[in-house]
């Protein structure tokens, strides 16, 4: 695992419909190490490794989405502070008093008009002050409908990484690592940055319809019960190794893929737990509806605190994820 | 000089009469069909192609030199109401169609079922109700519909029959007053355009169904085109300038000019779109504001996934008290609304996605 040579992907902005920054990243990074490279209509960046197969080669879809949850700025008050909408599902008790790093590099901090507001959590009265005296200020500063997002850089300690991201970055980077690591594939792999996922799955959607692809595969970050155990939402634990999905709010996963997945860890002495979630969604959702319908599944990253400034993934997992990916990707997936 | 002037009243007179007509036409989800003969003897002269797909979207297309196309996309359908029960004593239960705020229906006058029978959404009397109940707004199970039946029998229609709002369309204060402006501006914004542009693109045309159900027309209407550089989808959206707390993300005001959708719980604009937008009216002279809220979804959330995906744009006219018997639109927002959807078709082949 190399995080130096790839941390843009912790770093580079992209709030859902507005990735352009961290797409063009990572159009650098990988334009000599894919066979292709597109995009679909709706700002997805897909990459193609062609397999070595004559006849009868499959279509297989590695997704993970780029885009991160965020703000959307709506209007200017007279004092200069940012009234904002969230873009995707951001929790009023998860954002006060939050740094916000903007598309153009301006910062602010969120609050709320009185102690009230945080306390019932009334989001139409919070703001996002960038430090403007007055609207005329702050407009040199930000227009409405300029993005933004919670900032946090990340942090490596105990073998576990912390950043605001994670979700889906570290899906992002997992993929990365596939690419760099790949050779002789045997079917075509396509590995999609899809856009849009935090506000309905819509980059995938798309992506899919573009591909049509035969299997699919989403990495997506999962929610985790290490404290209470009471296993009701969820089941994952961190550091118990990569989460292969059976089922989320969106989707419950192929048995063919989830056996054949489980096989290969099970062989290969991968660590690997079953991802169960109750609420939630992912891009595996919008592949196995895409047409006439996708053998679809996921490879899930446990991480706690989603949706958060601080999301926490163990570095252990994501080894894990990275090597059944890899297995999965130059095995002859007979299903 | 004088003839190009007196051309372009002729026009605005023409694009209010659509309008009229539009408003007054009924038609609620499933049940277009009044709303969409209208609109096809007002297109049927400018248009090829045209056709009903199977879930009713009045669809065509007018073919210039090229083989790329605008999506100019509408809808056609209006909030109203369902007949659910006739109860045994004349009375009418009926159930929404579309989001409504069921306070603002007793007292309305209403017209029921195909043979449009009059009748009123009645409340208990003031008299006669407990202090609760006049502090509490009614839910939809305590409103019925008095057509003045006495019996179920007398009751000439069923379950299922759409009943509709009969506000007519009037000119005040240079404000257009009527129903349905959400989406019928939509509807006559594209028939005033296919009546009279100059566009390089091929324009192709989606005046949709059932949208305020769900967006059902909508998530099918572009799978039928090929080669759709963008879509523009034309609505009527909220207009809070009569409540505003100014210290608070509005969501538009009248007489600001037509509003652009950044974003919406269905889609996000497309960023070059947008821009692109945004500098044809800087550049024109047109005024225009951002709908400042993210609340409500359109068909553009269906359109832009579909297939690999389709550029997607939503402008809107602000409609005073949207999703009730009555709105208001500002005449000036109208005229300015046509202007700039006329000039995005006209300028389509400049933008570069």
């Amino acid at each position: 695992m190399n995080i130096k040579n790839k941390d843009f992907i912790f770093n580079e902005f992209g709030v859902s419909g507005r990735e352009d920054k961290v797409k063009e990243k990572l159009k650098d990074f990988l334009k000599d190490k894919v066979d292709d490279l597109f995009e679909d209509r709706n700002n997805s960046l897909i990459t193609l490794k062609k397999g070595n197969k004559k006849n009868n080669k499959l279509k297989i879809m590695l997704s993970s989405h780029y885009d991160t949850i965020g703000f959307v700025a709506t209007y200017i008050t007279k004092e200069g502070f940012v009234r904002f909408s969230e873009v995707g599902y951001l929790p009023a008790y998860n954002i006060i008093s939050k740094r916000v790093i903007f598309e153009n590099g301006t910062v602010g901090v969120i609050f709320a008009d009185e102690n009230e507001n945080i306390k019932k959590g009334e989001k139409n009265k919070y703001f996002i002050d960038i430090g403007a005296k007055d609207e005329e200020e702050a407009k040199k500063l930000i227009k409405i409908g300029d993005m933004g997002a919670i900032y946090s850089p990340y942090i490596i300690q105990n073998d576990n990484i912390i950043s605001s991201w994670l979700d889906d970055r570290i899906g992002c980077f997992i993929l990365l690592e596939i690419i760099e690591n790949l050779k002789d594939n045997i079917h075509d792999i396509y590995f999609v940055f899809s856009s849009q996922e935090e506000v309905g799955l819509r980059g995938a959607t798309t992506s899919t319809f573009k591909i049509e692809p035969d299997i699919g595969i989403a990495f997506d970050v999962t929610g985790t019960d290490d404290i209470t155990k009471k296993h009701y939402y969820c089941n994952s634990i961190l550091g118990n190794g990569a989460a292969i999905k059976v089922m989320d709010g969106s989707v419950i996963s192929d048995k063919r893929l989830v056996n054949f997945l489980e096989t290969l860890a099970k062989q290969n002495n991968i660590k690997y737990q079953l991802d169960i979630l109750t609420y939630g969604g992912t891009d595996a959702g919008a592949i196995q509806t895409s047409k006439s319908g996708v053998i679809a599944g996921g490879i899930s990253i446990p991480t706690r605190y989603i949706h958060s400034s601080n999301e926490m993934c163990s570095l252990k997992d994501v080894q894990s994820c990275i090597d059944l990916g890899l297995l999965f990707c130059k095995s002859d997936v007979i299903i | 000089m004088l003839i190009k002037y007196n051309l372009l009243i002729k026009h605005k007179k023409e694009d209010k009469l659509i309008l009229e007509n539009y408003s007054n036409a009924l038609g609620g989800g499933g049940d277009e069909k009044e709303i969409r003969e209208l609109i096809y003897k007002d297109i049927k002269e400018y248009a090829k192609n045209i056709k009903i797909d199977p879930l009713g979207n009045l669809q065509g297309v007018q073919n210039k030199k090229t083989d790329k196309f605008i999506l100019l996309t509408a809808h056609m359908d209006e909030v109203a109401l369902i007949v659910e029960k006739i109860e045994s004593s004349g009375l009418i239960s009926f159930k929404s169609l579309g989001g409504f705020v069921e306070k603002i229906l007793p007292g309305t006058n209403v017209v029921v079922g195909k043979d449009k029978i009059p009748g009123i959404i009645g409340l208990k009397s003031y008299h006669i109700m407990s202090q609760s109940e006049r502090e509490t707004s009614p839910t939809i199970k305590n409103l019925f519909i008095d057509i003045g039946a006495s019996s179920d029998k007398e009751v000439n229609c069923k379950p299922g029959d759409i009943i509709y709002f009969t506000s007519k369309f009037f000119e005040q204060n240079d404000c257009y007053f009527g129903k349905a402006f959400d989406d019928r501006a939509g509807c006559s914004a594209i028939t005033s355009i296919l009546k009279d542009n100059e566009a390089k693109l091929s324009i192709a045309f989606s005046y949709n169904t059932q949208e305020e159900v769900g967006l059902r027309g909508g998530a099918v209407c572009a799978w039928n085109f090929e080669n759709i550089v963008f879509n523009l989808n034309l609505e009527g959206t909220t207009c809070s300038d009569r409540d505003l707390d100014k210290n608070y993300s509005p969501s538009t005001e009248l007489n600001k000019g037509p509003a652009i959708t950044i974003m919406d719980r269905t889609s996000i604009a497309n960023r070059k779109l947008l821009e692109f937008v945004c500098d044809i009216a800087e550049k024109n002279s047109i005024p225009y504001q951002f709908k400042q809220t993210v609340t409500g979804g359109t068909d553009a959330g269906y359109i832009h996934k579909t297939k690999e995906g389709i550029p997607s744009i939503t402008l809107s006219v602000p409609v005073r008290y949207i999703h009730s018997p009555w709105g208001i639109i500002s005449k000036y927002d109208y005229e300015n609304y046509i202007k700039l959807a006329k000039l995005i078709v006209n300028n389509a082949d400049k933008i570069k996605l």
